[in-house]
C-alpha cells in the first residue's frame, strides 16, 4: 500500500536568537532584523515519522509551508532531509494570518497538490505555539484530526490508531483515514540531513506558489480572513527581587533555611 | 575568482553538519581529548551523513561535491573538536592519493569503503629524519624475484594504529643527477611485516592518533603501486599541497570560529567593574583582532578551494592559506586567553585545548617556515 | 467569515473539564475569573459553566462555589472518554442556540485540542494560551498572550466574531474564589441531536492514566526551574534533586527542553 503523506513545515526565527528581537516602541512592531529562520525542532519530528512510513509503506511525502519567499530554504532543507516534494505557499495575502485563516490557506494548498492519506504537523510552532493550526487544518480539510499523538500504526488502508498525550494520562483513538495528526514533540528524533540529501534535494521541485495561482477566497486569507486581531505588544518586567546573605557558610545556611520557612518551604532532610 | 559566494547547497551542508556536530561532536570533544581518544567509532555514521567522502564521485561511494564543501565540513568539526577533524582529513589524504592517482581497479577496490567511513586510511611519509626533508626519506623497495620489499620507519603518521588501508612512499632508485626516486605503495593493514610502532602522546589534537609505522620485509606485488613506479614524490607532494593544506587550513579556520565565537560570548557575560567585559577598549581591539584573524583566514582558504574545484594550479593559494589559518589560530587562541583572565587556563573552557590544537596542527602538513618558503618561491617565479 | 451582530451574543461560559474525577483547578480559576470580569463591567448574563461527559451532575457544588451561576450538562455514554469531533458538535451546537459572547475553556491537552476545533466550526477566532484575560471599553474580550518564549506580551482580540475564543493556561489566574452559597440554575442538555452528525471517524478506544510522578507544576508550592545553565543532564540532576528535597515540582526554559535533558511530560504543556 502507498501512502500520500503531508507534512507542514512552519519557518520560524531561531529561538537562540530570542535575544535580538526587539519591539520598535512606536510602531509596536517587532524586528526580526538579523535573526535567521529555521524549521522548529517539532516540524521535522512530524517530517520524520512521515518518512518513517514512507520507507515502510512506500509512497510519497510532500512538504508545505506557507510564508515569505526566503522560505524557499528552509523547503529545500525538507527536500534534503528526504521530502519528495514541497509547495511554499507565499504571497503578500497571506500575510498577518491568525490560526484560522493559516489553516484555510493550507489546506487550499493541499488540495491543489492532489488527495491525502495522512497530513502530519507539529504540536505546536516554536513562535506562535498556539497549537491551534493542526485541529483547524483538520476541520478545513474536513478530516479526522488528532493533536499530540505520541504513536501511531496503520491498522488498515483506511484506519489508524493512535496514542494522544494528555495531562497524566495517554488516550488510544481509531482514526478513519484521511487524517490530521498534530506529532507530539518527543515522537522521535528526527534524522540528520546528509550531504547526499542535499545533493539530490537539487533534482526535487520546490514550488512557490501566490494566490493568482491558489485561487483562494480572498477574504479567507491573511489579515482579512482572520477573526483574530493583534493590539497592544508589552514586555513584561522580568526583574526579580535579590537578596544577598552574608557571613560565614554557617551563617548564610541558616538564614538560607529560615527564609525559606518563612516562605513556606520546608527542607526535608533525605539521602539523596 | 574574485568574489566569494556561498552556494544555497554550500549553505544548507554547513547548516546541515553544523546541527549534528553541535549535537553529537561538540558534548564530548572534552572529555575525548582529555582521554586521549580517537572517536573512530562515529566513522560508519560520519560517512554516511558525507562528511567523510564529501569530494569522492558518487560512482566510488563518495558523495560527489567538491573541495568548498570539504573545507566546510572540516571546519564545522574543527569548531567542537579539531582532533576528530584531523583523523578525517589524514584518512582523506589517502582518499584523496588514490582518487588522483589509482588504477580504476584500485579506486573500485579501496574507495567505496573508505568514502564510507567503513574502513580508516593513513598517507605515510614523515621519518625521523625530517619531515620538511621529504626527499631525504630512507625507506626502501627493492625489487627481488618479481616483488617488491620494502623496508623502513615513518613517523608522526596520523591514524597510524587506527589505518586499514595505508599509502607509503619509499625510494626505489636514483635518478641520473642522483637524486632519490620515490614510488607510492598502497598495503592492508594486516600485511605481513608492516607494524604500528609507537603512538605519541600528543599536546593538542589529542583525540587523533598519531605514531610510528615500520615495515620490515613486506612484500608487496606490483598491484599495490599506485599510478607507477617513480610517481612517489609526485604522489605525494600534490596530496600533501592541496589536500592536506587544504584540510589543516580548514580545520584551523574551526578553531579560529571557536576563539571568536568564545571570546564573543565570554566578553558578553563576564562582568568587571560592573559592566559587560567588552566595554573595555582593549578587549574590543581582541575581539576585531578575533575576527580579522578568522576572516582572512576564510578567505584565503575558501578562495584555494575554489580554485581547486576549478581545476586551477593552487599550491602556492593553499600555502598562504594555511599559513594564515594555523598561524592565526595560534594567535586568536593565545589572544582569547589573555581575553579571559583566569578563566582563560581554566578547563572548563575549550579556549586552552583550543591553543593546544592550534600549536599541534601548525606543523602537519607543511611548517610555517616550509610555507613561506614556498609562498616566496611562487611568487618569484 | 461570517462576521455577526455582535449584540445578540451575550455572557460569558467556560467549558469546565473533568480529570481524574474532579474539575481541573483551571476550570474553577476560569470561573472566577468570568466572575470577576462580570463584576468589573456590570454584566447581566449568568456566568455558566458547560460540562460534558458521563455523570457530570456531581460536580455543579465545585462549580458553582467557584463563580458559575448556571450551570450546563450534556450526559451522554458516547462523551465519556474526550473526543474532539463529538465535544466540538455537541458544544457548537450549544452555542449557536444560547449564543454566548466569550466561550473560555483550560489550555490543558483537552482543552487546546477542542478549542481551536470548535472555534473553526464556529468560524470564529481563538485566542491560544493565554495568561491573562480582561474586557475593553467596548466590552470586547481583550486576551493577553506570551511570544517568543514568553520574551513578549501581546494582546489579542476578536472584534468582529462571536463568540470570542480563548484557552487558559492552568496555574496563571489567581487560585479560584469561594462563592459560598451562591444560587445556581442547573440544566440538562440533551447532546443526542447534536451527536447524530458525528460521522464516527474519530472513535476513543481507552482511556489509561499515568502514574503521577511528583507534584504537578500547576499545584506545587514550590517550583525548582532549571534554565539555560542547567541543559546538561549533571546539571539537570541537581535540579530534579533539589526538588525531591524541597518537595516541590519540577519546571524549565526553553534550553534543557531542547537539549533533551528535561524529557517533555504531558503535563508540561506550555508552562515554560
Ligand atoms: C599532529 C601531526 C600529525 C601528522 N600527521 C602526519 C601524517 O599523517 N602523515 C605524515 O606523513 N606526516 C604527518 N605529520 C608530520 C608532519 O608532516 C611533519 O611534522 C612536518 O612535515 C615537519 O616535519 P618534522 O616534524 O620532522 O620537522 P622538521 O622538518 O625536522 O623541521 C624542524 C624545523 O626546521 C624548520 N625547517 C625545516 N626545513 C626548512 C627549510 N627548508 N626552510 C626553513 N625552515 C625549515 C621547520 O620549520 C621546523 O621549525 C604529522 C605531524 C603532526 C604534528
Ligand atoms: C505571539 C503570537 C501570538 C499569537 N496568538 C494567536 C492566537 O492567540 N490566536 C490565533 O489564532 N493566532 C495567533 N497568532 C498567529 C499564529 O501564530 C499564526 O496564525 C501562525 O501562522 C500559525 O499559528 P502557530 O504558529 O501558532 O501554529 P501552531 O498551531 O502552533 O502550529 C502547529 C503546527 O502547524 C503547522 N503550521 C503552523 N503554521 C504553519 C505555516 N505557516 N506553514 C506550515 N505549517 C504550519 C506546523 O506543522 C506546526 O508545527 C499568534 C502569533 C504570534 C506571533
Amino acid at each position: 500500500m502507498e501512502l500520500k503523506i503531508a507534512v507542514c513545515i512552519k519557518s520560524v526565527p531561531d529561538p537562540a536568537y530570542y535575544d535580538k528581537i526587539t519591539i520598535d516602541a512606536k510602531t509596536k512592531c517587532l524586528t526580526r532584523k538579523g535573526v535567521p529562520s529555521i524549521i522548529g525542532k517539532g516540524d521535522k519530528v512530524a517530517l520524520e515519522q512521515a518518512l518513517k512510513l514512507k520507507e515502510k509503506y512506500g509512497g510519497k511525502v510532500t512538504v508545505i509551508g506557507m510564508a515569505p519567499p526566503e522560505a524557499r530554504f528552509e523547503m529545500k532543507e525538507t527536500l534534503a532531509m528526504g521530502a519528495d516534494e514541497a509547495l511554499l505557499l507565499s504571497d503578500r495575502l497571506f500575510a498577518g494570518a491568525d490560526t484560522l485563516a493559516t489553516a484555510y490557506t493550507l489546506a487550499q494548498g493541499l488540495k491543489k497538490m492532489g488527495s491525502f492519506d495522512l497530513v502530519l504537523t507539529g504540536t505546536e510552532s516554536a513562535d506562535g505555539a498556539t497549537a491551534q493550526v493542526p485541529a483547524q487544518l483538520g476541520e478545513c480539510l474536513s478530516m479526522a484530526h488528532l493533536w499530540n499523538v505520541k504513536q501511531f500504526s496503520l491498522l488498515s488502508d483506511n484506519e489508524i490508531q493512535a496514542t494522544v498525550g494528555l495531562e497524566h494520562a495517554v488516550a488510544e483513538y481509531i482514526v478513519c483515514l484521511p487524517a490530521v495528526l498534530g506529532i507530539a514533540r518527543d515522537a522521535g528524533k528526527p534524522r540528520y540531513i546528509t550531504a547526499s540529501g542535499i545533493k539530490a534535494a537539487n533534482c526535487k521541485t520546490c514550488k512557490v506558489m501566490g494566490n493568482a495561482e491558489l485561487q483562494a477566497e480572498e477574504n479567507r486569507l491573511g489579515e482579512t480572513g482572520s477573526p483574530t486581531w493583534p493590539g497592544d505588544i508589552t514586555i513584561p518586567s522580568m526583574k526579580r527581587q535579590g537578596r544577598v546573605l552574608e557571613g560565614s557558610p554557617d551563617v548564610i545556611v541558616e538564614a538560607l533555611t529560615a527564609a525559606l520557612r518563612v516562605a513556606g518551604i520546608n527542607i526535608q532532610r533525605k539521602a539523596v | 575568482m574574485s568574489m566569494f559566494v556561498f552556494t544555497e547547497e554550500q549553505q544548507l551542508l554547513r547548516k546541515a553538519v553544523r546541527e549534528f556536530v553541535e549535537a553529537e561532536i561538540a558534548p564530548h570533544a572534552k572529555r575525548w581529548d582529555e582521554e586521549n581518544h580517537c572517536p573512530i567509532e562515529l566513522f560508519p555514521e560520519l560517512g554516511r551523513l558525507g562528511m567523510i567522502g564529501t569530494f569522492v564521485p558518487e560512482c566510488y561511494g563518495g558523495v560527489g561535491m567538491g573541495y568548498i564543501e570539504r573545507v566546510i565540513c572540516l571546519e564545522e568539526l574543527a569548531r567542537h573538536s579539531a582532533g576528530l577533524a584531523i583523523t578525517i582529513m589524514a584518512h582523506q589524504l589517502c582518499m584523496g592519493g588514490i582518487l588522483l592517482f589509482g588504477s580504476e581497479e584500485q579506486k573500485q577496490k579501496y574507495l567505496p569503503d573508505m568514502a564510507t567511513g567503513k574502513k580508516v586510511g593513513a598517507l605515510s611519509l614523515t621519518e625521523a629524519i625530517g619531515g620538511s626533508n621529504f626527499m631525504g626519506q630512507q625507506s626502501t623497495g627493492m625489487q627481488q624475484d618479481g616483488k617488491w620489499l620494502l623496508n623502513g620507519r615513518k613517523c608522526f603518521i596520523t591514524n597510524a594504529h587506527l589505518a586499514d588501508v595505508d599509502l607509503w612512499t619509499v625510494v626505489t632508485g636514483k635518478n641520473a643527477r642522483g637524486r632519490s626516486v620515490l614510488t607510492a605503495f598502497l598495503m592492508d593493514k594486516d600485511t605481513q611485516g608492516r607494524m604500528p610502532g609507537r603512538a605519541e602522546h600528543k599536546l593538542g589534537m589529542r583525540s587523533s592518533n598519531t605514531g610510528d609505522i615500520s615495515c620490515v620485509n613486506v612484500e608487496l606485488d606490483e598491484s599495490h603501486i599506485l599510478e607507477k613506479e617513480g610517481s612517489g614524490a609526485k604522489i605525494a607532494l600534490s596530496t600533501i599541497q592541496e589536500v592536506g593544506r587544504a584540510g589543516m587550513s580548514a580545520i584551523c579556520l574551526g578553531i579560529l570560529r571557536g576563539c571568536l565565537e568564545e571570546s564573543l560570548e565570554f566578553s558578553k557575560e563576564r562582568m568587571i567593574y560592573g559592566k559587560p567585559l567588552h566595554k573595555l577598549i582593549n578587549i574590543q581591539f581582541s575581539l576585531a583582532e578575533n575576527r580579522l584573524d578568522y576572516e582572512s583566514a576564510r578567505l584565503l582558504t575558501y578562495r584555494a578551494a575554489g580554485m581547486k574545484d576549478a581545476g586551477e594550479p593552487c599550491a602556492g593559494e593553499f600555502a598562504l592559506a594555511k599559513y594564515a589559518a594555523t598561524e592565526g589560530a595560534i594567535r586568536a587562541a593565545k589572544r582569547t586567553i589573555d581575553l579571559m583572565g583566569g578563566y582563560g587556563v581554566i578547563n572548563e573552557y575549550p579556549v586552552g585545548r583550543f591553543l593546544r590544537d592550534a600549536l599541534t596542527g601548525s606543523t602537519a602538513g607543511g611548517t610555517s617556515d616550509v610555507l613561506k618558503v614556498v609562498i616566496a618561491a611562487e611568487s618569484l617565479k | 467569515m461570517a462576521k455577526l451582530e455582535r449584540g445578540s451574543y451575550k455572557g460569558i461560559w467556560v467549558i469546565a473539564e473533568i480529570q481524574n474525577k474532579s474539575i481541573h483547578s483551571v476550570s474553577l480559576e476560569l470561573l472566577s475569573k468570568a466572575r470577576e470580569l462580570k463584576q468589573q463591567n456590570c454584566l447581566h448574563e449568568p456566568v455558566t459553566a458547560v460540562l460534558l461527559g458521563e455523570n457530570p451532575d456531581a460536580y455543579t457544588g465545585i462549580l458553582s462555589e467557584a463563580g458559575a451561576e448556571a450551570v450546563i450538562i450534556a450526559q451522554h455514554p458516547a462523551l465519556e472518554i474526550f473526543q474532539n469531533e463529538t465535544y466540538a458538535l455537541v458544544l457548537q451546537g450549544l452555542i449557536e442556540e444560547r449564543r454566548p459572547a466569550v466561550v473560555l475553556m483550560g489550555a490543558t491537552a483537552m482543552g487546546s485540542d477542542l478549542a481551536p476545533t470548535l472555534g473553526a466550526k464556529l468560524q470564529t477566532g481563538v485566542a491560544a494560551h493565554c495568561v491573562d484575560l480582561r474586557l475593553n471599553e467596548k466590552e470586547d474580550l481583550v486576551a493577553v498572550v506570551p511570544a517568543f518564549g514568553g520574551k513578549v506580551l501581546g494582546d489579542i482580540l476578536c472584534p468582529e466574531c462571536r463568540p470570542q475564543m480563548a484557552t487558559v493556561r492552568p496555574g496563571i489566574l489567581a487560585k479560584p474564589v469561594c462563592y459560598r452559597k451562591a444560587a445556581c440554575k442547573v440544566e440538562q442538555y440533551n447532546p443526542a441531536e447534536a451527536l447524530k452528525k458525528d460521522s464516527g471517524r474519530v472513535k476513543a478506544v481507552s482511556f489509561i492514566p499515568e502514574e503521577m510522578k511528583g507534584v504537578s507544576l500547576e499545584e506545587a508550592e514550590v517550583v525548582i526551574a532549571g534554565g539555560f545553565g542547567a541543559a546538561s543532564h549533571e546539571m539537570w540532576e541537581l535540579v530534579e534533586q533539589l526538588a525531591e528535597v524541597t518537595g516541590g515540582a519540577v519546571g524549565c526554559t526553553r534550553p534543557p527542553l531542547d537539549a533533551g535533558v528535561r524529557q517533555r511530560r504531558t503535563d508540561d504543556w506550555d508552562k515554560w
